[in-house]
This record gives structure tokens, C-alpha cells and sequence, in this order.
């Protein structure tokens, strides 16, 4: 499977849909307006965009369940309260990020995981900032 | 002005941005295969490993300095260049894709005064949008513009970014750029060059241009003109049609079986003629070859050149005639590991006249062949295909390191807790 992110080929929903009819044609047809592209949507900057797995349930109060598909835009900064994809110590991590008095919290939302407070010799970067989940329902 | 700019360490810098414990440490990429080296990390570098270096020649000392090695993954590094130059994109109009890890650009709407910026401005929305660092030089040719980009990457006051506009800055760089380092200079040519006491990119652009003309043909004496600040080789905006098409790789393991051997070729073959329909192009001659490996003792090759009888780009045609010229060259008891197929004087088929004794059936063949091509593009290359390529698989490339397909498969994606 080639699909993701894609430039050029784009996935289309149809918005007014007729079916086939051999007799009178639909006056509908004339009306049909161009479909709905989710990627348009979704994916402000394609090039700066990739896809990340959500793994655990330290999100979940932000509506982020293990096994979602978190879009992430690199090209975006992240601001104060952003939801963020951050390398901590060699491991990635998904929280929410609180600047607060010159200290940085990864904060997550759920009370049974710890939140994750940045001291000066930890190895942290923020790797993208967290636009969309997409959850199975 | 024009400025080049490139991946740093390109599949190395690609694997770190989905692997973050990779950083600070040597790290290699093997060529397909797993031959030997073709990126390394700096850390690499320092430890004394080399390009090309074959990979048993390092397997030794991976355990004592933690060095991390992973197979060609082309899925990745593909979509992460073709990231690169949609980001650079906003900077310019104008962008040649150069190689994998390779672009330039034109900057003439920026003003001298502004390059500076201007560059930096590229390298650090390069990295935060797709996390690739890079290396960027700028300068009135794309000779001097690579010039400076080698410069940019080796100098700790520029630290990957430098512009040269000034002369006697570029006088500077030029002095500073070894012969050999030189855009188009080959082995060969430094050699020459250096026996007749030109060291340096400066003397280079000192020589007399009937000196240059007479020894290094009218390439040299442009290279020495762009040197000058004179642009001779323009951004080649659209991709000229191609002259040849090559497809060869070692096997997994060496193989001595005919049967083997042709199931490879074969394989080579359909890809290679997919190719020349891609871009609408036919063939009537080919070139087929056979080599035992480099690195071992009585090295033993040898090829054989076809002519068909009319150009095609029909893939049964060349298995056809590919097999009997394969019988020809092929010896038994030799362990082979690398065989491919060239495929040369490439002609429009649309300039191409019929044949007065053509009695194909082009319709049904064109009808045939692009039928296979549709299935093949919408269910993944090799979905169906002609019988030959079946026989057997025993000479598949080793990829036994490769990394995750990162960015184009949605099973294969980093993990965030």
C-alpha cells in the first residue's frame, strides 16, 4: 500500500450522487459540484505531513486513543497548549504542550499516566505538532 | 544567482528523522544488496569508514563502536526528496531536481545583499518541515554554486550555508577547492591535470582556453567559464528524453543455474521495457551482461550486444531474443552475481517509420502490453507478468536491514506514546 501522504492522487467522496438511468436524464447532473477531497481537509502542507500511530491511552482526554492516526504538520510551530509528537530521551511521545514561567511540561490527559517535566540535560525535541486524529469509530 | 543544495549524509539523515536513537552515532546505509557503504553518518566518517567500503570489510567492528546499519529503503528516501523539493518550492520558480539528494535552484529575484538570509531561510524550513539538514551554496553558476555548497559543509564559520558573490571571496574558495573536488572533473582528468601542476580550482580557472579546449574538450573550457562567474549550464528545467536504460543488480547470493540466472534477467528485462514505454520510447538494440564478483578472485565477465529487427518496446520480444543471447554467453561452474540489461539508441516512437517487412501484429501487442501495464500500475509493480519471470526467485536482492516504510505505508508508521 502506497497511499500516504499523497501529491497527486486524491481520494474522492462523491457529494451528490445519482445512479445510471437509461430513460430521462437526472436534472440533477447539472448541478453536480466538484467532490469532496478529505485530503484538502485534513492536509494543510503535504509536504511537511506525515502520519503517526498513537500506541497507549495517555491521550485519551484529548480524544486520542491507542491505535489512532495522528496527522502531524512539522511545518506548523507549536505554541503553548499545542498537542505536539516530541522525541524525549531516544523514545517518541505524544502530550500536550505546557509552557509555563520558563519551564516545559509534556503534559498527558489521563490521570493514570504521568506527565513528563523537561529538565536541562534531557535529550528533547518537538517533532511535529498534532492537527488531526483520526479515530474508528 | 543559482544555489545548490543537498541532503546532508541523505539515507542516514532519512532513517534519524523516524529514529531518533540514531543520532550521535555511527551510522552506515548499504547499497542494494548490502554490498557495501554508500551513506555514512559523520560519526561514520570519523571512525575512518569509507564510500564504497565494502561491508564485511567494517562487519568486524560494528560491536566495539555500536555502529547501526541498515539496507537501501528507496521507498523512504524517495518520498522524503520529493518532500524537499515541494518545500522548496515557496523559495522558487524555478527547480531542477539534480539527484536523489540534489537540487538547484534559481534565486535570481533575491538581491545580493539578502543571500545570505535568503539561504538560511532554506536550510531551516528544509529541516523543520521534513527534519532533514542540508547544506546550501549559493553563487552566479551552478559550478560555483557547488563550489560553494562543499565549502558551506566543511567550514565551521559557515556552518552549511555560504553565498559567494564577492571575487576575492570566490577567489578564496576556489583556492581552497582541490582539483579533484571540482563539478565534472573525473579520476582521470585530476590526474592529468594535476601532472601538469594544477592543483587547485584556481589554477584550473588560470589555464589557457586553447590549453583546456585541446585537452579536456569544450566541457572543460565551459567548466572554466563558469568559474569565471559565466553561466554555461543552465537549469535543465525538463528532463531530456533518455539516451539509455539500465537495469542490473547483484544477486542474494551468487547463482550458478541457467534457469536461475535468465529468471533474473527476465525480471530486469520487464522493468527495463516498462521504462521505455513510460516514456514513450523504443528500442532495436540491447545489450545484456554477466559477472562473476568483484572481490573475489578470477573475476570473470562478459556481455553480448542484440539487434532486433525492428525498434519495439514489446517485453516478449526482448525475453525472446534475451534468452538465446544469454545460451550464448552463459558458462557453467561459474557462481554469478550480477547480471542486467542495457537498453540503447532510444528513439520517439512516434518519429519511428513502419516497416515494410513488419509483420507483428502491433495492435494486439500494444493492446496486450498496456493492459499488463494498467494492472500493474493500479495493484503494485509484478502483479501480473509474463512466465519467464517466475521460474524462481533465489537471486532476489538481500535487504535483510531495511528500515519501515515510514511515510507510504500505514502499517509501518513511527509509534508515539
Amino acid at each position: 500500500m502506497h497511499c500516504l501522504p499523497s501529491f497527486e492522487k486524491k481520494l474522492y467522496l462523491p457529494f451528490a450522487f445519482n445512479s445510471v438511468c437509461a430513460g430521462f436524464p437526472s436534472p440533477a447532473t447539472d448541478y453536480m459540484d466538484k467532490k469532496i477531497d478529505l485530503n484538502e481537509f485534513i492536509v494543510k502542507h503535504p509536504a511537511a505531513t506525515f502520519y503517526v500511530r498513537a500506541e497507549g491511552n495517555s491521550m485519551l482526554g484529548a480524544g486520542i486513543h491507542s491505535g489512532d492516526l495522528l496527522v502531524v504538520d512539522r511545518s506548523l510551530k507549536a505554541v503553548n497548549g499545542s498537542i505536539i509528537v516530541a522525541i524525549v530521551d531516544g523514545e517518541f511521545t505524544v502530550k500536550r504542550l505546557c509552557l509555563k514561567n520558563n519551564s516545559i511540561v509534556l503534559q498527558a490527559e489521563n490521570d493514570l499516566y504521568k506527565s513528563i517535566v523537561i529538565i536541562d540535560n534531557m535529550d528533547f525535541e518537538i517533532w511535529g505538532v498534532v492537527t488531526t486524529v483520526i479515530h474508528s469509530v | 544567482m543559482i544555489s545548490l543544495i543537498d541532503g546532508n549524509n541523505f539515507y542516514v539523515s532519512c532513517e534519524r528523522v523516524f529514529n531518533p536513537k540514531l543520532r550521535n552515532k555511527p551510522v552506515v546505509v548499504l547499497s542494494n544488496n548490502d554490498g557495501c557503504v554508500v551513506s555514512r553518518s559523520d560519526e561514520a566518517k570519523k571512525l575512518g569508514i569509507k564510500m564504497g567500503q565494502p561491508f564485511f570489510e567494517i562487519k568486524p567492528f560494528i560491536k566495539k563502536h555500536d555502529i547501526k546499519y541498515f539496507s537501501s529503503n528507496y521507498s523512504l528516501y524517495g518520498d522524503m526528496s520529493a518532500r524537499i523539493i515541494k518545500t522548496l518550492e515557496q523559495f522558487s520558480p524555478e527547480i531542477e531536481m539534480y539527484s536523489i539528494d540534489e537540487a538547484f535552484i534559481d534565486l535570481s529575484h533575491v538581491s545580493q545583499e539578502k543571500l545570505h538570509e535568503f539561504g538560511w531561510k532554506i536550510k531551516n524550513t528544509v529541516y523543520q518541515h521534513t527534519g532533514i539538514p542540508c547544506g546550501i551554496g549559493i553563487s552566479f553558476t551552478k559550478s560555483l554554486a557547488k563550489v560553494a555548497n562543499k565549502i558551506a559543509k566543511k567550514s565551521a564559520k559557515a556552518k552549511g550555508v555560504l553565498a559567494l558573490y564577492e571575487q576575492s571571496h570566490i577567489t578564496e574558495a576556489l583556492k581552497r577547492t582541490e582539483i579533484g573536488d571540482l563539478w565534472g572533473i573525473g579520476r582521470k582528468y585530476a590526474k592529468k591535470l594535476k601532472e601538469n601542476g594544477v592543483n587547485s580550482a584556481l589554477e584550473y580557472r588560470n589555464l589557457e582556453i586553447d590549453w583546456l579546449r585541446k585537452n579536456l574538450t569544450i566541457n572543460g573550457v565551459h567548466l572554466a567559464q563558469e568559474l569565471h562567474g559565466i553561466s554555461c549550464l543552465d537549469l535543465e528545467l525538463f528532463h531530456e528524453p533518455k539516451k539509455s536504460i539500465t537495469v542490473s543488480r547483484s544477486f542474494g547470493r551468487a547463482q550458478s543455474d541457467f534457469n536461475d540466472i535468465f529468471s533474473a534477467l527476465a525480471n530486469h528485462t520487464a522493468v527495463a521495457c516498462r521504462k521505455l514505454r513510460q516514456e514513450g520510447l523504443e528500442a532495436q538494440y540491447f545489450c545484456i551482461y554477466l559477472a562473476t564478483s568483484y572481490h573475489k578472485e578470477n573475476f570473470f565477465s562478459d556481455s553480448i550486444n542484440i539487434r532486433l529487427p525492428y525498434y519495439t518496446s514489446f517485453t516478449p520480444e526482448y525475453l525472446k531474443y534475451g534468452l538465446i543471447a544469454l545460451k550464448k554467453i552463459f558458462k557453467e561452474n561459474k557462481m554469478y552475481k550480477k547480471c542486467g540489461i542495457l537498453l540503447f539508441d532510444l528513439k520517439s516512437k512516434s518519429t519511428l517509420p513502419s516497416h515494410l517487412f513488419d509483420f507483428r501484429n502491433l495492435e494486439q501487442e500494444n493492446a496486450l502490453i498496456s493492459t499488463i501495464d494498467q494492472i500493474n500500475n493500479r495493484n503494485g509493480a509484478s502483479s501480473i507478468n509474463f512466465a519467464d519471470l517466475f521460474i524462481n526467485k533465489n537471486w532476489t536482492p538481500q535487504r535483510a536491514h531495511v528500515s519501515k516504510k515510514y511515510t507510504t505505508n500505514l502499517n509501518e508508521l513511527i509509534l508515539a506514546r
